[in-house]
């Protein structure tokens, strides 16, 4: 598995223990769930929504195969924490030589996949008018390194208290 | 008179030009029906008309609402006299009006006059039990009262009872500030799909929208939202002023500046003098910050002259230029006692922490944060108190969330705030605790 979501969220679920049996190559046979995506169907269902349920060769290009692809031609991109950084990436004007910043441009800690993801299905394939799907999650409850190993402090396992805001 | 404006986090104007109360939609959709007069012509019409008619009760609550109207498109305070005037002639003619009880109240309301407003909305209920307009007054003065579940009921009367762009932009901005910004960004987008009586209160909510989506970050679509209304309503006050959010957002500061500019022309209110002097201040240009800032005064001279109150804005902008701290604090106060609202709060745990006084600005900052209000400055605010605590954990917490949240929420804050992260991170780990 390469990018967030797909398998979670995409393909259907008589075909997910398949697909997390298949490698990369072999991913082309997933493309329809991709190109049509059900999670699209099932938000104009509950919300009487009207997005792009066919056709979606914008899902396709990112998904299929299903590998995170990192543009190296660039210089390096803002991390969290530091200014210009957006967790949407390019829906957040987040952007380094024309290029996202973050996911599906690469995945950096701190990118919010599910907005961006569920942000995407919802506004292609054209992307002319940005339809904000998300979860109302919009930070992580840990604060990101800005040194190595950069990834948050897990939680301490015993004191198991709830977060003070 | 101080715009609806959530984001920014000028306390005590939350609701004050909320849309309408009892706007009639003058069609299906938000098309701009070019032969739909202006509020200038209304005005011309109805003013010749109560001279002819003195008698006529439904033309002095009509020019009382024109007169709401041109105050809330000019920013021209004594309109609001003029339009208590024409609702009172019509109480005169008729004491058991229900529209011109609804009108007062709403005069009321846009002084921010909220108890006064609660009177004169309650008098029109009892008239008539089926006013829409009166729910919706009643609901933005629970709002600005911090009875967020009062004004929930209220506003959930409202839309019951007549589902128009007055009942759901208040219910979008309800939602925004009680954290609930996907469902604030539908409601807002039904509340432009309602059509309006004039083009102006589509533009609102259209720059409204803009500005909720800038507030979580999503920088692009409040652009297409911009651009959109930019097409629909070039010199609209609030469009102009979502403009120049958007603009410095992106760092165009130069940009920024010319609309917040045009904005000021058309309107000079407090949030677009700020926002200006605060461009100027990270542009190197302190000779024209300071022209802002003593046009702050100004307007804010007007607005008490003007019989308008509201002063956590005040307080939270001398807090922010740490001028006068003791009064900005007096004021702060003054206002959270009478308003205890999250924008209220923040205000004054931003005052308390310039004063020094950096417990009790912790305090007032938890009731802030306390109902998930998606403003990254209140955030900003708390990171700032608990690092001066000491509190590091939840300083960089904060701090993180508020960056996360709108990375470029404030010219001026936002870079301090990725400074002081920089600078919580770079030292040694707190000890563990028990």
């Amino acid at each position: 598995m390469g990018n967030p979501l797909f398998n979670e969220v995409l393909v259907a679920l008589r075909d997910k223990d398949n697909y997390n049996r298949r490698t990369p190559i072999e991913d082309a046979a997933f493309a329809t769930y991709a190109r049509n995506p059900e999670v699209a169907v099932l938000l104009n269902t509950v919300f009487g929504t009207s997005f792009a349920t066919a056709n979606r060769e914008d899902l396709v290009a990112v998904f299929i195969p299903d590998v995170l692809r990192v543009n190296t031609a660039t210089g390096p991109v803002q991390l969290a924490g530091q200014t210009g950084f957006s967790r949407l990436g390019f829906l957040g004007g987040d952007t380094t030589a024309g290029v996202s910043g973050g996911w599906p441009n690469g995945r950096r800690l701190g990118d919010d996949v599910v907005d961006i993801a569920l942000t995407a299905v919802a506004s292609g394939p054209a992307y002319s008018t940005i339809t904000v799907v998300g979860d109302n999650i919009n930070a992580n409850d840990q604060v990101y390194n800005q040194v190595f190993p950069y990834s948050a402090t897990p939680h301490a396992g015993p004191t198991n208290r709830k977060d003070p805001q | 008179m101080t715009p609806r404006i959530a984001l920014a986090a000028v306390a005590a104007v939350a609701l004050a030009l909320g849309a309408m109360p009892g706007v009639r939609a003058a069609d299906g959709g938000d098309a701009v029906a070019p032969e739909r007069p202006s509020v200038d012509q209304t005005i011309d019409r109805l003013t010749t008309k109560t001279r002819r008619e003195r008698q006529d009760r439904a033309a002095w609550t009509a020019l009382g609402d024109a007169f709401m109207q041109k105050a809330r498109e000019t920013a021209d305070l004594s309109y609001y006299g003029r339009a208590e005037q024409a609702f009172e002639q019509a109480r005169t003619l008729d004491a058991g009006s229900a529209e011109a009880l609804v009108g007062l109240a709403w005069v009321q309301s846009a002084r921010h006059e909220f108890e006064r407003s609660t009177e004169w909305a309650r008098k029109a209920l009892a008239v008539d039990p089926t006013s829409a307009a009166a729910y919706g007054l009643l609901g933005d003065a629970a709002l600005e009262l911090g009875d967020y579940d009062l004004a929930a009921e209220h506003y959930q009367k409202m839309l019951d009872l007549r589902p128009d762009i007055s009942a759901y932009s208040r219910s979008a901005h309800f939602l925004f500030v009680i954290g609930d910004v996907r469902r604030a960004t539908w409601v807002m987008d039904r509340a432009i799909k309602a059509g309006a009586p004039y083009a102006e209160n589509t533009a609102w909510c259209r720059a409204q929208l803009a500005l909720m989506h800038l507030a979580t970050g999503n920088l692009v679509a409040a652009e297409q939202i911009v651009e959109q209304a930019m097409a629909r309503a070039p010199s609209n006050y609030h469009v102009l002023f979502a403009q120049g959010r958007v603009r410095a957002a992106r760092a165009n500061y130069a940009g920024a500046i010319d609309a917040y500019r045009r904005a000021s022309a058309i309107a000079p209110q407090h949030e677009v003098v700020v926002a200006l002097g605060r461009l100027y201040a990270v542009t190197d240009d302190p000779k024209s910050a300071e022209q802002q800032w003593a046009l702050v005064e100004t307007i804010d001279r007007l607005n008490k002259a003007n019989g308008v109150t509201g002063d956590a804005q005040l307080a939270r902008f001398l807090a922010d230029r740490e001028r006068r701290l003791p009064e900005a604090l007096a004021i702060a106060e003054r206002e959270f006692k009478r308003r205890p609202n999250v924008f209220a709060a923040d205000a004054l745990a931003w005052a308390y922490y310039k004063n020094g006084r950096y417990t009790d600005a912790r305090r007032l900052s938890a009731k802030a944060l306390a109902h998930r209000t998606p403003d990254a400055s209140f955030l900003y605010h708390s990171g700032m108190i608990h690092a001066r605590l000491g509190d590091r954990a939840t300083a960089q917490r904060h701090l993180a969330q508020a960056l996360s949240l709108n990375p470029a929420f404030d010219p001026i804050d936002a870079p301090t705030a990725v400074a002081t992260l920089a600078e919580l991170g770079g030292k040694a780990p707190d000890e563990p605790r028990p």
